[in-house]
């Protein structure tokens, strides 16, 4: 299971990263006849407006995985911001953070992310700012949790006899601790993420066409499912395949770390 | 204990007028007005400001947005969730037959998944890397990486093309008798129980093996109770308390899970609303239905934390210090 999941990362890394240059023809050019078979000049036909299936395939990911990859790494660096403060500062900071934070978690993701979508827009940069706002609290209440347990043990209490400021003690002493949760906490909201956005852009509120992505060319397979099922199962199976790496992976660093992580919510 | 229920009960409201406050501000403060969101930025951008001004005034986005704010929860708090921007509809009286659909939905799932996960953590747990734990930690490893949405349309495809048992396109009218909905109720439900599932399976899994590995599950056994009674009467309470935290994550998921699910098969629900509503831009049906949505994780959670509050008194403790 370890290398299948190495081998698929490394799969989903390098299409992110170096797709363009690797598929055949443009993911967005009109290449001629619509809905054409497998096989010759375009490997798995054409799909509805005549562009090539196979490119476009290998391309539909790297939009939403960049987006949760960026988004996901600035909230997990805002949580434990966030989380470290609250639980070492205590007081009224930790009281209004964790508040904001049950309000937050409290309005389900896909209700939230649809919101503010609406308010603010589908840009990229956009996106990246509302997972920040959609997974940063999450991450915030569970690093408090640990960060909580790490504070009352005996080096915190060594750093601030030797008079060390609050600043550094969270930084020095607190943070390096918490690397383990923040990797398995960062694996499980990456897979989550991407999950999220490829359902938005399935609603039609992610991701605008023609950009080629996942979660659309489900959508846009629903109209022809009993003709092309391949169009619908393909990109299933891809997106099926990244989930299922990170998953095995945060399963990896759970091991590792000896922190199990929390699921859903 | 009283008191300490009236306090997780105020605390509760505070966090839904938090949540208010961010659903006001996500939809009509931080990018412009409730004018600005409702239309599109070609619209916008070709529309004059005169004309712009006086569309403001009509719905009084002139005014101090604290104004409004307590206007607009004012009005929320006795469920007048104000008109649609097109047709000036009650939003209220346009969601409710959808929300007592999603309801039937939801409730049918709710009552399914939990059973299901007891049932497969339970199974699992018995003997832990035996090949059935191996064959149901799989498969709930599998549900985790298919989104919803696919696990939709296979089903569509399975049983409309295979074996056309069920109706896989719904398409009824949100007022369409419950004695229409139900017989379509059978992949929707399917696919929000296997896309929800799998997350308890494995925490039940999880807690289930502590629980069999304690002393007074030992002492139970070994006091020559049948090993149905030992799993079933004591380990199965113990393993099962840690969950009722996750109550409104379950909550929360499966609402997530019910909009998905309700575009897949057309499902007449909130979640079709929903769509329909940031499709068209109606930030009083968007602000409705997000409202809503978590006023009912707010609730879970707190009836929840009374739950555990009354069931365990180490819960108790820990509230009160």
């Amino acid at each position: 299971m370890g290398w299948l999941a190495l081998a698929l990362l490394a799969m989903h890394v390098l299409l992110s990263l170096a797709g363009p240059w690797l598929v055949p023809h443009s993911p967005t050019a009109l290449l001629g006849d619509v809905l054409q078979p497998w096989g010759g000049e375009h490997a798995f036909g054409t799909d509805l407006l005549g562009r090539d299936y196979f490119s476009r395939l290998l391309l539909g990911g790297r939009t939403a995985i960049g987006i949760a990859a960026a988004g996901v790494t600035l909230a997990i660096m805002a949580g434990a911001v966030l989380g470290i403060a609250a639980a070492y500062v205590g007081g009224w900071l930790d009281e209004v953070a964790m508040r904001l934070v049950d309000a937050l978690t409290a309005i389900p993701d896909i209700l939230l992310l649809s919101m503010l979508v609406l308010g603010f827009g589908t840009g990229q940069g956009t996106l990246i700012v509302i997972l920040v706002v959609v997974y940063a609290p999450p991450v915030a209440r569970i690093v408090r949790a640990q960060a909580m347990a790490l504070a009352a043990q005996d080096f915190v209490r060594a750093a601030e006899l030797r008079g060390e400021s609050r600043l550094a003690v969270m930084a020095r002493e607190i943070a390096p601790n918490l690397v383990g949760v923040l990797a398995v906490e960062g694996a499980i909201r990456l897979s989550g993420a991407v999950l999220r956005l490829s359902a938005l852009s399935f609603l039609g509120l992610g991701v605008r066409p023609p950009t080629p992505d996942w979660g659309l060319m489900v959508q846009e397979a629903m109209g022809v499912v009993f003709t092309r099922p391949d169009f619908l199962l393909l990109p299933s199976l891809l997106l099926a395949s990244f989930v299922l790496a990170t998953n095995l992976g945060a399963d990896r660093l759970a091991r590792h770390f000896g922190y199990t992580g929390q699921r859903g919510g | 204990m009283l008191r300490l229920a009236l306090r997780r009960a105020g605390l509760s409201a505070f966090v839904l007028l938090l949540i208010s406050v961010v659903v006001f501000l996500g939809t009509e403060v931080l990018p412009g007005d409730a004018l600005t969101v409702s239309l599109s930025a070609e619209d916008l951008a070709f529309m004059p400001r005169a004309q712009l001004d006086e569309m403001r005034a009509a719905l009084g986005l002139d005014r101090p947005v604290l104004e409004r704010y307590l206007e607009w929860i004012g009005r929320a708090l006795r469920l007048d969730f104000g008109r649609t921007l097109v047709g000036r509809a009650d939003v209220a009286a346009e969601i409710a037959p959808a929300l007592v659909n999603s309801l039937l939905l939801g409730m049918v799932a709710a009552v399914i998944t939990p059973a299901l996960a007891i049932l497969l953590g339970t199974l699992a747990a018995l003997r832990p890397g035996g090949r059935l734990d191996g064959a149901i930690s799989g498969a709930t490893l599998l549900a985790f990486s298919v989104p919803e949405f696919v696990l939709g349309n296979l089903l569509i495809i399975a049983f409309a093309v295979l074996l056309p048992v069920f109706p896989a396109v719904i398409a009824l009218p949100a007022d369409a008798p419950w004695s229409q909905l139900v017989w379509t109720l059978p992949l929707p439900v399917a696919a929000l129980t296997l896309g929800v599932v799998a997350h308890q399976v494995r925490l039940l899994r999880a807690a289930m093996i502590e629980a069999l590995s304690s002393e007074y599950v030992e002492r139970a056994a070994l006091s020559g109770l049948s090993p149905w009674r030992v799993v079933v009467l004591h380990a199965l309470p113990v393993a099962l308390l840690p969950l009722l935290n996750l109550m409104a994550a379950f909550v929360a998921s499966l609402t997530s899970g019910i909009v998905v699910i309700e575009i897949v098969f057309r499902y007449p629900g909130i979640g079709t609303e929903l769509v329909e509503g940031l499709a068209k831009r109606e930030v009083a049906i968007v602000q409705a239905i997000v409202l809503l949505a978590a006023s009912l994780v707010v609730l879970a959670n707190l009836l929840a934390d009374l739950a555990l509050l009354a069931l365990d008194p180490r819960a108790r403790a820990r509230a009160a210090a």
